[in-house]
């Protein structure tokens, strides 16, 4: 008798277990975030407590389920996405893994530009051995936000940070020189090639700020055609031919530099 | 202090034969396994999920000896009037409070001890299985600064527990006010800061807040595991002032557990 009861239990359980597997196979996957991170973040971290990295995991998880997910986002879960990112990062500001996911999802599906920024803001902080945070931040104002002055500021200020690759300073100077600081370009490029060991970098940012030496000069020659002509060259050799240079600057890449005799912006 | 010695050795030996450190250290073997999972949902800074998992094992471990050993090894002396075969001997009240602090302040640490061991060979295994991923200024020397801090604020809540045992009328009572205390001693500071920010509150809420603050204990100071995970930059005197105040509060914490023991009536 007992063994009969026995088997009819386990029978009871495997048909059970295989009804509510059944069922929750079918069953979307759960794209909104835990009710804990719909409150205010002090609030979440209070009931944090001492286990605030462990939950800042827990939220950049449940967002990373989110953007994972089979079926197409939607603004709202997007946006509860960029919560939970918000949460994490208030939560541990130092998570590497939070920004490199943002930063590769939010700017790319939402237009919210300035929420994913203020949340790169955050790591940059923090992270201050890090020239990643800053990197994205000077890479979403030139790309997404068409503002080269942000972006050349953030770039120019991450590349100050230990181990950051030159072309940083370099890329940030180029920025900066096609808003017209041209000088500033140079002195901050200068500045970094002061601090600089490794010879091969300092050849590269010299070479660097000789171009941009090169385009002080063409600046210059072309402000003063148009101050004397009334309008901007066509051409950048009218500047010798009507006598305000005596020679164009070389570029040291060796290529001719570009000249829009629309606006008279200079470029290499 | 003989006799200090002796109930300090007899806690630890019924702290030892109680199942619930057996339960505590399977816990720990667990989440170390559940370490490896969880860590394997990241791709960037394991080597912190698995510092943030396994120093969090520690804490909840500790907290859990406290909580489900700890207490009710006292409490039954209490509940059940055991403590008349050990105050009949000649032996102080004040003996028996300190006695069982050390007892089961070692217990702590034996457990303590043996989850970082735990942990610090998870989180080695994981850092070793992804070195490209292990946060660049992580130190050994710094996580084991953070169980230093998690042990100390351990001890501050066992010395509680002592103290709600002696008096409170019930055990469950007793629970109730170390898991309260433990709940304001994380976010005393948190709400402190909140309320100095952002000028939202009142004189009466900021003066009953920095009283509060005299009273319960800022466990979140002794929270040095984003510290350890990253291996953040501190400062000495930060971690001077930290065990000065653990020290001191415990010390004064277990003053007044002697007091208030000396005037219970046993009955």
């Amino acid at each position: 008798m007992p063994l009969v009861v026995g088997v009819l239990i386990l029978l009871f359980y495997i048909v059970s277990n295989w009804g509510l597997q059944k069922s929750r196979h079918e069953l979307k996957i759960q794209s909104q975030a835990s009710p804990l991170f719909s409150l205010p973040v002090v609030m979440v971290k209070a009931i944090a407590g001492e286990f605030k990295g462990l939950l800042a995991d827990y939220a950049v998880m449940e967002a990373g389920s989110i953007i994972g997910k089979r079926e197409k986002v939607t603004s709202d879960e997007w946006k509860t996405t960029a919560r939970l990112f918000d949460q994490a990062l208030e939560l541990d500001p130092y998570f590497q893994q939070s920004y490199i996911l943002l930063q590769g999802t939010l700017p790319w599906h939402t237009k919210d530009y300035d929420v994913t920024i203020a949340l790169l803001e955050k790591s940059k902080d923090h992270r201050y051995w890090d020239w990643i945070p800053g990197f994205f931040i000077g890479f979403d104002y030139f790309y997404f936000v068409k503002d080269n002055m942000k972006a050349s500021e953030a770039l120019m200020e991450a590349s100050l940070v230990k181990d950051a690759p030159p072309a940083l300073a370099t890329f940030g100077a180029r920025l900066s020189q096609q808003i017209g600081k041209n000088e500033t370009a140079i002195s901050f490029l200068r500045s970094i090639l002061e601090k600089e060991k490794d010879q091969d970098k300092r050849n590269m940012l010299m070479k660097r700020i000789n171009v941009h030496l090169a385009l002080d000069i063409l600046e210059k020659g072309v402000t003063a055609y148009k101050e004397k002509f009334g309008k901007n060259p066509d051409k950048l050799d009218d500047l010798i031919s009507d006598g305000i240079l005596a020679k164009l600057p070389d570029n040291p890449y060796g290529y001719p530099f570009g000249y829009d005799p629309e606006s008279g912006n200079l470029k290499f | 202090m003989k006799h200090i010695w002796i109930l300090t050795g007899i806690t630890i030996k019924e702290g030892i034969r109680n199942r619930v450190l057996l339960g505590i250290i399977f816990f720990a073997l667990v989440m170390c396994c559940v370490n490896a999972v969880v860590t394997g949902s990241f791709t960037r800074d394991l080597g912190k999920v698995a510092v943030d998992v396994g120093l969090s094992t520690v804490s909840i471990s500790g907290l859990a000896i406290i909580f489900f050993l700890g207490m009710p090894l006292l409490a039954k002396d209490l509940d059940k009037l055991t403590v008349y075969l050990i105050l009949s001997r000649p032996i102080a009240r004040r003996d028996y409070i300190i006695g069982k602090f050390f007892g089961l302040s070692i217990l702590v640490l034996i457990s303590v001890i043996i989850l970082s061991i735990i942990t610090a060979i998870s989180v080695k295994i994981i850092m070793g299985l992804t070195p490209d991923y292990i946060p660049e200024l992580f130190s050994w020397g710094i996580f084991g600064m953070a169980v230093f801090f998690s042990f100390l604020s351990l001890v501050i809540m066992t010395a509680l527990s002592i103290l709600y045992t002696c008096v409170a009328t019930s055990s469950y009572m007793a629970f109730i006010f170390t898991i309260g205390t433990y709940l304001i001693g994380q976010n005393i500071e948190l709400v402190r800061t909140l309320l100095k920010n952002t000028n939202q509150g009142n004189s009466f809420s900021i003066s009953l807040l920095n009283a509060a603050s005299w009273v319960f204990p800022n466990l979140s100071a002794f929270d040095k595991k984003t510290v350890a995970a990253y291996g953040l930059d501190f400062h000495l005197k930060d971690l001077g002032m930290t065990t000065a105040y653990g020290i001191s509060y415990t010390l004064l914490i277990l003053f007044i557990t002697v007091l208030v023991f000396n005037k219970r009536e046993l009955t």
